[in-house]
């Protein structure tokens, strides 16, 4: 070990004792839980958007068909009403 | 099981209000981690907190494996948080010449204050990799086989950067000898 590594060791232990009782300043533990707690929200919302996502979809499919399935139905009674199940010829005399 | 690994498997568990234990046993650590690695007290609070919270929505979803042991993951989480503030701060010089603020508020002895300055200017001069190596080795104390886990590289990758991080320290001092 030459001389200018011992000067850099003693150096790197002069800081690392100077900073020894370094700490976290006050309240640090009641700023960490709220953002903890608050980072956490957004995963909760998120499952929560997610399925509402999957339910949204079936919801529209299911609208969709109902639509289709009722203008058919309009459509089916449209056409039953219009159509002659027999006929009969009046005579106006 | 220590205290960390028992408060560690309460929350995976469930028992969230556990973590507020592992943060009470472990920030005044980590918070002089990260102060020695950034040379700010406000930022290392900062980067912890941000550790913190990505280490409680990992430990909320189930997600730690346990390869590690708590000190070793949390005190990865801190560092690879301070290599990335090292970056983003190196990215924001090279556009504007602010300084670094070291967040004193009252809670730093004047030696600290001065060595926090001092660590800033002399080992802000190395790669954030090297800067993080020689601080958990030599400021932190921690073995070769130690810092090797928390970096997830091998001890040979550790003694390399640390013989560069030397040559480089080496340089400056000499370098500043002739300026003299």
């Amino acid at each position: 070990m030459t001389r200018t590594d011992e000067i850099l060791d003693a150096k790197l232990q002069r800081l690392a004792d100077a900073t020894a009782e370094l700490r976290a300043r006050p309240g640090f533990t009641d700023r960490v839980m709220v953002a903890a707690e608050a980072a956490t929200a957004p995963l909760w919302l998120e499952s929560v958007s997610v399925s509402a996502r999957s339910v949204f979809a079936v919801a529209v499919l299911m609208a969709v068909s109902a639509l289709g399935l009722a203008i058919h139905s309009d459509w089916a009674a449209t056409e039953a009403s219009a159509v002659a199940y027999g006929t009969m010829e009046v005579d106006w005399q | 099981m220590s205290h960390l690994d028992q408060a560690f498997e309460r929350i995976l568990q469930g028992d969230t209000k556990a973590f507020q234990e592992v943060v009470d046993a472990t920030s005044d650590r980590l918070v002089r981690l990260g102060a020695r690695m950034l040379g700010s007290l406000a930022d290392a609070e900062d980067v912890v907190q941000e550790a913190y919270v990505k280490a409680y929505q990992a430990l909320t979803a189930g997600q730690f494996d346990g390869r590690s042991s708590p000190e070793t993951w949390l005190y990865r989480i801190v560092t690879n948080g301070s290599i990335d503030a090292l970056r983003r701060r190196a990215r924001r010089k090279l556009t504007s010449d602010e300084a670094v603020d070291p967040g004193y508020d009252g809670v730093a002895s004047a030696e600290a204050r001065l060595a926090l300055v001092e660590i800033e200017d002399w080992l802000g001069q190395l790669p954030p990799d090297q800067r993080a190596t020689v601080t958990l080795k030599a400021l932190e104390g921690l073995t070769s086989s130690e810092v090797a886990k928390i970096m997830e590289c091998s001890e040979g990758a550790v003694e390399q950067r640390l013989v560069r991080a030397r040559a480089t320290l080496r340089k400056l001092r000499e370098g500043s000898h002739d300026e003299n």
